[in-house]
């Protein structure tokens, strides 16, 4: 497939929703209703507007997958500076071999693995495990509401199930090696296909599925009994 | 070719079942398989289970930025940290026109070789020569001692027509020790010289001096900016407020509008006075006013005469629409933070209100 087709596109299930319009999405100018390519080509040439219109297209996914798999804000703001600095230096030698999404999440997943590796050698900075929830995420509820259909705000047993069992699936999910943390986070949060993790990880589709397989076992074991 | 399905393998296929990843036909292959087979139907419910129990967890990115706070943070700081990759870049290239003998020698050349750029330069020279030698001559023929000019101490009986008409030359303050106004001296032509002086104690130097600022096309930018700076003692006087208020929103000059900020700063919360703070973000085109507006505003949200009017929701949006919008980093980042620590006051205030009901 030309990447002129797919530069615009994402290769995710459903994107996030926000609930806020990007600029990039809203802007009146001519720019903002660009293509990747487009916009690409400009920053190239020293556009400095057409960079901050990629930067805001995609850097929500990005800060995102930051700080699910690395837990916290401080993290995730290097994460992100890191990244955009790196695709802006670096841009000029892009060449569309492949799409732009695919380039950036190249760079993005290199650096968040690299925090991962650090943190595993120096294990006392492991962010602490998130337990505040919005009261916006409240009302979607948790497991026991999901599974069964009724509050949990009126039982207070509940509420501590449904707190030991975040508490335990993020335990779970430190357990697992940064790739396999990695290939977990894109797929059952980012919602992106194989295929397009192993292209951002430089890797084969094959290599990416079996450690899917990996971090499931992984996570079915240190979860039993959830269920 | 997809493997065949056994029970042998079905583990993987359950898998990336629950994950989403099989295509149609072989989704079905393993909806039968599990009918018909007990114990990989136990798996597949496993898996489906296990994928349920993770889609619950909370998600770290949406009790960290659930408000995109932080992401709005993460922009301004990386577009800063572009800004000034940009700015170290041609101060590098800059640096050889430093050099006096690349001046020396490009004037040179340009004049040689192109003599009606010297024709340009040299009618340039003369007319701005010209403008500056009379403004000179006119500030020396005021200020020497017997000139006929009229002085006239307030309270100064110069009408309103006068004022409409007045041209101004030239201001004085003299700083007074103390806390005291400073005394004020205000050259004008109405039709003739004459000097106003007084305190912006006087009702009628304060009516001068707030018509003065009011009217930015007729008088001079630095008549106008000692203007303000004269009033600032009397900047809550209701007339000298609005008139404030007025030049932030009306001065053709940013350096007036400036001024006009920092006077109002120590002012309580008159809503014409926030209503012209807000305009200032909002609108004006000069960066340096909105930063200034900007500061100030937060000022007034921290300070404690603030906690005790209501919220004001258009400070909000203006503050809301700065950090997405503006075209200045600081401002991006500042109405950031300033959001922030807002929203942190009220989750502080809301216990206390829930204490005493």
């Amino acid at each position: 497939m030309p990447s002129e087709v797919i530069a615009g596109s994402l290769p995710f299930e459903a994107l996030p929703s926000t609930g806020t319009t990007s600029i990039a999405s809203s802007g009146p100018s001519v720019l903002s209703a660009a293509d990747d390519r487009t916009l690409i080509e400009r920053a190239q040439a020293g556009d400095r507007s057409a960079f901050e219109l990629l930067v805001q297209r995609y850097d929500r996914q990005v800060l995102r997958l930051a700080l699910n798999v690395l837990g916290t804000a401080e993290d995730a703001r290097d994460v992100y500076q890191e990244a955009f600095l790196k695709i802006y230096r670096n841009l000029h030698r892009f060449r569309f071999e492949c799409a732009f999404y695919t380039w950036m999440y190249r760079i993005v997943t290199n650096i968040c693995l690299d925090h991962l590796r650090r943190r595993r050698s120096h294990p006392e900075e492991q962010p602490p495990v998130v337990r505040t929830v919005s009261s916006e995420e409240r009302s979607e509820g948790d497991f026991f509401d999901r599974q069964q259909g009724s509050g949990v705000h009126s039982d207070p047993e509940r509420q501590v199930l449904g707190h030991e069992i975040g508490r335990r699936v993020e335990a779970a999910l430190q357990s697992l090696s940064p790739r396999e943390r990695m290939v977990f986070e894109m797929r059952h949060y980012q919602g992106m296909k194989l295929r397009a993790i192993g292209d951002a990880l430089g890797t084969t589709e094959e290599t990416v599925k079996n450690s899917l397989f990996r971090a499931t076992s992984k996570l079915r074991t240190q979860l039993e009994g959830l269920r | 070719m997809v493997e065949e399905l056994h029970c042998s393998n079905f583990e993987d296929r359950a898998i990336l079942y629950a994950a989403g990843e099989l295509i149609e036909e072989d989704c079905a292959a393993v909806e039968v398989h599990a009918q018909q087979c007990p114990n990989c139907a136990a798996v597949l419910a496993r898996e489906i289970s296990l994928r349920k129990a993770l889609a619950a967890r909370v998600q770290p990115a949406h009790t960290l930025d659930h408000s995109e706070l932080l992401l709005a943070r993460c922009r301004s700081e990386l577009f800063e940290a572009l800004d000034d990759a940009a700015v170290a870049q041609p101060k590098r290239a800059w640096r050889s026109f430093l050099r006096p003998w690349r001046w020396v020698g490009g004037f040179h050349h340009a004049f040689v070789f192109h003599p009606g750029w010297s024709a340009a330069t040299l009618i340039l020279v003369g007319a701005l020569a010209g403008t500056a030698a009379r403004e000179w001559y006119r500030q020396i023929t005021l200020l020497v001692p017997g000139n006929p000019v009229i002085t006239v101490s307030a309270p100064a009986p110069i009408t309103q027509p006068e004022l409409e008409t007045m041209a101004r030359d030239g201001i004085r303050l003299e700083p007074r020790s103390g806390s005291r106004a400073p005394r004020v001296e205000l050259q004008v032509r109405s039709p003739q010289p004459r000097v106003v002086q007084g305190t912006p104690d006087d009702a009628e130097i304060r009516r001068v001096l707030t018509y003065v600022i009011g009217h930015g096309g007729q008088f001079d930018d630095s008549v106008r900016l000692g203007s303000l700076d004269a009033l600032r003692p009397r900047a809550n006087d209701p007339q000298v407020r609005a008139a404030m208020s007025d030049a932030l929103r009306h001065d053709p000059n940013p350096a007036v509008r400036l001024r006009a900020i920092e006077a109002l700063r120590g002012v309580g919360s008159a809503p014409e006075v926030q209503s012209a703070i807000l305009g200032a973000l909002s609108d004006d085109d000069n960066p340096g006013v909105r930063i200034q507006a900007l500061n100030t505003l937060i000022e007034r949200m921290r300070s404690r005469e603030f906690s005790r009017v209501p919220r004001d929701d258009r400070a909000l949006n203006i503050l809301r629409d700065r950090m997405h919008n503006d075209s200045n980093s600081y401002i991006r980042s500042r109405s950031a933070d300033a959001l922030g620590q807002l929203a942190s006051m009220d989750e502080d205030s809301a216990p206390a209100r829930g204490r005493h009901p």
